[in-house]
């Protein structure tokens, strides 16, 4: 993603800093930002690897870096809907799809959700071990 | 020269200063204190985040020029520290004497000597600070190559202690309105409610009452934030509003579109608490604000106040206005009272009151848990579309009990605190307070106080290099960019 002028005075210097770091975590991912008008940013990383768990190689992974990072939590996480396990297909317990309305596509996106919250403290946490935690999760199920 | 510069120290920092220049020997002792700073409409003021003692006789040297000198490696080391985390180097000593302090003419000329380089160095404004145990003067030179003095520090903690170069007049009488009052605290005390600017946060059924209280004492000035209109259930709790202000003849009417009209040309909440300031104190001027306080440009409003009454209970404005109490070092307390009914049952639980004190000790609301991080997240989220579409909130328009009788416990307790913090007859400085008025055993106490947990990483109270706590302006807010 190209940090331009106008993006960069649309967004928060700690989403701002949340951004390169995430670039700079992901150099081959290819990766689109939108911000959400109020100070921080939709993020969508592409061809996010999925590992041997699943059927399908590789992900979408959408989620906001919101404007008051980092007193606040990077969550949810939302990844491709038609996600099946390589063993006995279908999700995992308590994974369902879901509708995503985001600015960045015109019309509703079907999506799984895959996090919540973390628990304890987050304001210490970066973006990309954010991103690395629930991609850990996703795919040691 | 402007004569707006202010020092403002927390009491705990002041008593550490106060510890180590002044001993038995009655001898000179040095220091730096490395600050942030804050700027509003024509006043400055630097925040101290740090105290660094100089130790005797390895950074604080007998000079060949003055008396005692810093050496050029403690300098040096706290120049650095200052110049990476962004901070204002002030270098400190001590004289004798008690109300009045000045510069020697060796100090004068040593700041001649050093700061230009110190200056160029850091990047930011440097300086220098004497003191005595009741009395401070300062030399502040900024990169502009301008030089102002001191004229003013504030300690923040029990008291709002005001430390001057040498004694103000002190008036010897207010006016009769305030005759009663000026018993116990004074006509100087009358003059520092008057000189203050305090914010209130929520014009709800706690804040309305705060600022009541607050007008008739004759505080100077109040700014009032509050997004809301009145509406016809607020009416039991909010002083002086009618009827007429919830637009209730339209909020009854069957027809949907006149009640939507109540709801959208309902008197701001804001204008009812200028109309209660009005009628209460003429004196009093009051900034009414109609917005959000998690929006910048709202905010912002409150930095430069001396006393914030946080009396709204969303977490974006507990997460935002405790870290400007933090940020900027000014004493806050936290009002709220909480009725809690068994669902089921309708079996009253709990009935009480809380009063909150933060911004002068650490052990904030982040510290200790009360910043609910998943309500955090619903409220940040942009729209309601998106709060529905991730499901967070399971039903956005359930009410919680609210009495007037249990919010005038909090706001008498809190506006009290102010009141004795303001005029000097002091508060404690930190803790969390709890009265609770049901359930309560026969010889049970109710009032109940806790020492808050204070987390040493914590990005708000801290001393972590991330932590925000005195930056001022060199942080960010955690504020929408509206």
């Amino acid at each position: 993603v190209t940090i331009t002028p106008e993006l960069s005075t649309n967004l928060k210097g700690s989403v701002l800093e949340a951004i390169e770091q995430i670039e700079q975590a992901y150099p081959s991912l290819p990766l689109k930002v939108v911000p959400d008008g109020q100070g921080g940013a939709w993020v969508e990383l592409t061809d996010v690897p999925l590992g041997t768990a699943w059927q399908q190689s590789t992900t979408f992974l959408i989620f906001l870096l919101p404007f008051n990072l980092p007193a606040c939590d990077i969550y949810p996480m939302f990844v491709r809907p038609d996600l099946q396990r390589s063993g006995h297909g279908g999700l995992v317990e308590g994974l369902a799809v879901t509708q995503l309305s985001w600015p960045g596509d015109p019309s509703q996106r079907d999506v799984v959700q895959v996090s919540r919250r973390t628990r304890g403290s987050f304001a210490a946490q970066t973006a990309p071990q954010k991103v690395e935690k629930v991609m850990d999760w996703v795919r040691s199920q | 020269v402007t004569t707006n510069l202010e020092l403002h120290i927390r009491q705990g920092d002041w008593e550490r200063l106060i510890a180590h220049l002044f001993h038995d020997d009655h001898d000179e002792h040095g220091a730096v204190v490395l600050c942030g700073a804050s700027d509003t409409a024509g006043r400055r003021r630097l925040l101290v985040r740090e105290v660094v003692p100089a130790l005797d006789g390895v950074d604080y040297v007998p000079g060949g020029r003055g008396y005692r000198h810093l050496t050029g490696a403690f300098v040096t080391r706290q120049l650095r520290r200052a110049k990476d985390m962004g901070l204002i180097y002030l270098a400190v000593h001590n004289h004798g004497g008690l109300g009045s302090v000045e510069f020697s003419p060796s100090d004068m000329a040593s700041h001649e000597r050093a700061y230009p380089t110190l200056l160029t160095v850091s990047g930011h404004a440097v300086g220098g600070v004497v003191v005595t145990s009741l009395a401070l003067a300062g030399d502040v030179w900024q990169p502009g190559g301008t030089r102002e003095p001191i004229p003013m520090t504030v300690v923040v903690g029990e008291t709002r202690n005001l430390l001057r170069p040498s004694p103000m007049p002190q008036p010897h009488t207010s006016k009769l309105r305030y005759d009663r009052q000026s018993l116990l605290f004074g006509a100087a005390g009358q003059e520092l409610l008057a000189s203050m600017r305090v914010g209130i946060v929520g014009a709800g059924g706690v804040g309305m009452l705060a600022v009541q209280g607050l007008a008739r004492l004759g505080v100077g000035e109040l700014v009032v934030i509050d997004p809301d209109r009145v509406s016809s259930t607020n009416l039991p709790r909010l002083p002086e509003a009618t009827r007429w202000d919830a637009l209730e003849f339209l909020a009854r009417s069957r027809f949907g579109p006149l009640r939507t009209a109540s709801a959208r040309f309902a008197t701001p909440k804001v204008k009812l608490a200028r109309r209660i300031v009005r009628r209460a104190n003429r004196d009093t001027q009051i900034l009414p604000v109609a917005g959000d306080v998690a929006d910048e440009s709202v905010a912002r409003r409150l930095v430069d106040c001396d006393f914030i009454l946080l009396a709204a209970d969303s977490m974006l404005a507990r997460d935002v206005v405790n870290q400007i109490a933090y940020q900027y070092l000014i004493p806050t307390l936290q009002i709220g009272s909480k009725v809690v009914v068994d669902k089921a049952s309708g079996d009253v639980l709990d009935v009480y009151a809380v009063v909150r004190s933060l911004g002068c000790e650490p052990g904030c609301l982040s510290c200790n848990g009360l910043i609910d991080p998943v309500r955090l997240t619903e409220e940040t989220l942009a729209d309601e579309v998106q709060r529905e579409n991730q499901r967070y909130i399971d039903d956005v328009d359930v009410h919680a009990p609210s009495v007037i009788t249990v919010n005038m416990v909090a706001v008498g307790w809190a506006v009290n605190d102010f009141m004795q913090y303001a005029v000097g007859l002091g508060r404690p400085r930190s803790g969390y307070r709890i009265l609770r008025t049901q359930p309560v055993t026969p010889g049970g106490p109710q009032l109940v106080s806790q020492t808050p947990d204070a987390d040493p990483d914590c990005r708000v109270c801290g001393l972590a290099s991330y932590s925000v706590l005195s930056k001022g302006d060199g942080a960010d807010l955690p504020t929408r960019m509206r």
